[in-house]
């Protein structure tokens, strides 16, 4: 989503999002992603960029680890979203890490909630200051 | 008009503020280790200004 920085992901996914649009804008209800069989790998491996999640919390180094290299063999995702930009996302993986438990299996449950329009906005304001300076520089030392 | 500002810089800051609370349940050795996680994500940006860059900006009144 934000183009993370060292992060590996094979397998192919298949699945349903129901976009509807009325008097209320873009919404999704019940969109649906499954991982196809065999599953796949994810290989996460931080880079200097990734020391903010790793810093977050140290039961975040648990789930580093385990990420750096997992094999899933069930990927399955479900998505809201609302007019207003909120986008919330539950993601169960179920598989084994073989690095870090061998045999044992590894359940993940993922939920991600987050306003995609602010998001949006945010960038588009980051790249408004910069134009904005540049012309006025540009401007100011024409004259 | 002679360069007086060599440097001009701007820094713009999208600090992603994450919060991020894994629970992770150890059991016996055959049954499945289970973590949940969930994140919430809120955007914030922050303009950081040079202070050379601020003097520019109070001395040429029409830049902003």
């Amino acid at each position: 989503m934000h183009g993370f920085e060292g992060l590996n992901a094979t397998g192919k996914v298949s699945g349903t999002i129901p976009v509807r649009l009325d008097s209320k804008g873009v919404s999704v209800r019940k969109g649906r992603i499954r991982a196809d069989k065999p599953g796949g790998a994810i290989n996460y491996i931080p880079d200097e960029k990734g020391e903010a999640v790793k810093s977050a919390s140290i039961k975040s180094e648990v789930l580093l680890n385990l990420l750096r290299d997992f094999r899933y063999d069930v990927l399955d995702a479900e998505t809201e979203y609302k007019p207003d930009g909120q986008l919330l996302m539950k993601m169960q993986l179920k598989g084994k890490s073989p690095q870090q438990y061998k045999e044992r299996p590894v359940h993940l449950n993922l939920t991600l909630d987050q306003n995609i329009l602010s998001l949006l906005k945010s960038l588009r304001s980051v790249n408004g200051v910069n134009e904005r300076i540049d012309r006025k520089v540009r401007q100011s030392y024409k004259q | 008009m002679k360069c007086r500002y060599k440097i001009l810089s701007l820094i713009v800051i999208s600090a992603m503020l994450g919060g991020c609370a894994p629970t992770v349940k150890v059991e016996a050795p055959d049954k499945p280790i289970t973590i949940n996680l969930n994140v919430k994500i809120e955007h914030e940006i922050r303009v950081k200004v040079d202070r050379e860059l601020d003097q520019l900006i109070s001395q040429e009144k029409g830049l902003f």
